[in-house]
């Protein structure tokens, strides 16, 4: 029964033609002692350890939170039979999440630095500053930083937008190259 | 957290898919000693706030995993998370809700679409909220460990599923309700991800704007019914506005920092003041509505008496929210909302005026004389999609 189901799963995936991810640090599951919670046991298949080389890899990799910005960075993959759209989809993508982690990182920056600034002029000796003083300080950054969040957030959402219409058109090439595969491979 | 010798155990509460592996101690040279020797948990996730020297996390040898990603078998989960599965389900108990109180006859049919159909459009507007916030998201606990920013399904994806689930929701709603619920439903959704997201960073009103969102539902639930919108509708959408406030209030009360860093314009961080006074000044307002239900023949008069206790309670929350404003008074008046709704919605049941809706005496003898069958006009559509004419149950 265990098999049946498997092996339906597997030609469903290979069906949909999703990127295939060979993993090259697979770590195999040991069965776990009865001590842990059932909950932990997630397995990862393709897991790395170090950032991958685009080429090297079959599918787009995602790290861990970077510190400053706490995005998480992204690899995206590309082999030889990249299409013309598919590469300016790629590099659309490289850039919003450069520009992305280069506005977050400024932007916690100045958040972290404007909050020491203020705690230490508001600290009365070894006392924390209270809640409601530190909404004195968060409000003053939201109205400081009002603008630039709103020009953000409209270069965010147009930028987002860029990027999913380029990803559909991405995947409707692909799909009509699989279909055009297909009825090809069927009339030789 | 137990270690056993060469198996490293991840704390579960974490969450994320590089978080949650057991790793099998293997000969690669990979595994690292480090974070053994210095006692430390090696996937500390929370930077220490202030503190923008802290090193990047320790590569652990699943830090980079594949995306998109899918565990096995959680396909259904990752879409629950995708449309907020516990919002929506609270927000399709309030339009069963509205459904039940509708003064007209209960249709099961019309029932089932119309609460699937509010599911789906309520499944459809998170996602395309979830798709816009991707890196405000990130910037907030709370919110970091949500499909789209750990990188396990792609936004095409969760576009493509909010705009299947809104085709789907909508047509529900039309085709197996009527023309008013689905234009609630349409118009709820163009609010919220239209209006109320992008606002969210712009002003504090869109507290006020969100809470309309909240309200909508059990109105769609009682034009899902009814056809009609009347005062006992107002009742019920009123108090599910008036809630929004104290819950949405307490909630944000701890997430200040949060919320400040990401960019989000609420009351808790702009007005802490204004935020403590709505929460009060609405829980009030509960009370408020809930006498009044009766006097509009939604309820009977045993409503306002049962609801008075809750309220009360509510309110008394509320008040100590008002006064303390703390994490603690902050966190019992926020769960105990979430408490107070589902309640307040089976005593509303509970104390619903007429279960039964009969036709006038006048009817009744027509249609004893005659031997006709009389056509049921229906509240919902679904008669009028199918051309046949059915019959006029007799009671």
């Amino acid at each position: 029964m265990n098999k049946c189901f498997k092996s339906q799963h597997r030609i469903l995936l290979s069906q949909l033609n999703l990127p295939r991810c060979y993993a090259t640090a697979v770590q195999k599951e040991a069965p776990p002692p009865a001590s842990q919670k059932p909950k932990a046991r997630v397995q990862i298949v393709g897991g790395l350890a170090h950032k991958p080389d685009p080429t090297s890899v079959n599918c787009d990799y995602i790290g861990p939170p970077d510190a400053q910005s706490n995005l998480r960075p992204y690899v995206r993959h590309y082999g030889d039979q990249e299409t013309e759209l598919a590469r300016k989809l790629r590099l659309k993508r490289i850039e919003v999440e450069a520009w992305n982690m280069d506005f977050w990182t400024r932007h916690n920056k100045r958040f972290y630095e404007e909050k020491d600034d203020f705690i230490r002029l508001h600290k009365e000796g070894e006392t924390e500053v209270s809640a409601d003083r530190m909404s004195e300080f968060y409000k003053s950054f939201l109205d400081k930083n009002w603008r630039i969040h709103l020009m953000y957030n409209i270069s965010w959402y147009l930028k987002n937008f860029d990027i999913l219409t380029l990803a559909a058109a991405v995947q409707v090439q692909r799909l009509l190259s699989r279909a055009k595969r297909r009825s090809g491979s069927t009339q030789t | 957290m137990i270690l056993f010798k060469g198996m490293r155990r991840v704390p579960t509460h974490l969450k994320t898919p590089a978080e949650l592996v057991l790793i099998r101690y293997s000969t690669a040279a990979n595994i690292s000693t480090h974070d053994d020797s210095r006692n430390l948990n090696p996937l500390q996730p929370s930077v220490p706030v202030g503190n923008i020297e802290s090193p990047l996390l320790p590569e652990t040898p699943v830090s980079w995993v594949p995306s998109p990603y899918t565990s096995p078998g959680k396909t259904l989960s990752q879409y629950k998370k995708l449309s907020k599965f516990r919002l929506t389900s609270l927000v399709v108990i309030t339009t069963m809700g509205g459904y039940a109180m509708a003064p007209a006859a209960f249709d099961p049919t019309s029932f089932a679409m119309c609460t699937l159909g509010t599911a789906l459009v309520s499944a459809a507007a998170n996602a395309i909220n979830q798709y816009h916030e991707v890196p405000f998201d990130s910037q907030m606990s709370r919110t970091k460990n949500r499909v789209l920013v750990t990188g396990q399904m792609t936004p095409l994806h969760a576009v493509t599923f909010a705009v299947v689930s809104a085709t789907t929701g909508l047509s529900m709603l039309y085709f197996g309700t009527n023309g008013l619920t689905a234009a609630l439903g349409a118009g709820n959704l163009f609010l919220y991800t239209t209006i109320y997201t992008p606002m969210k960073r712009i002003s504090i009103v869109n507290t006020w704007v969100g809470s309309v969102v909240g309200a909508i539902p059990p109105l769609m639930g009682w034009a899902g019914c009814a056809g009609t919108l009347d005062a006992g509708a107002m009742i019920l959408a009123g108090i599910l506005y008036a809630w929004q406030f104290p819950h949405f209030n307490a909630l944000s009360w701890n997430l200040r920092p949060d919320y400040s860093r990401a960019g989000y314009r609420m009351m808790a961080v702009t007005n802490p003041g204004l935020c403590r006074r709505t929460a009060l000044r609405y829980s009030v307002a509960i009370v408020g509505l809930s006498v009044l239900a009766p006097v509009l023949d939604v309820t009977n008069y045993w409503f306002a008496l049962e609801t008075l206790p809750l309220n009360a309670y509510f309110a008394y929350l509320a008040y100590k929210f008002h006064e303390k404003s703390d994490s603690g008074s902050s966190r019992k008046l926020f769960r105990f909302s979430l408490l107070h709704l589902p309640v307040l919605m089976l005593l509303f049941l509970a104390n619903k005026k007429e279960w039964y809706f009969s036709k006038p005496a006048g009817e009744e003898i027509k249609a004893k004389d005659s031997s006709l069958l009389t056509i049921k006009q229906s509240a919902s559509s679904l008669g009028n999609v199918l051309p046949v004419a059915v019959a006029e149950e007799s009671r």
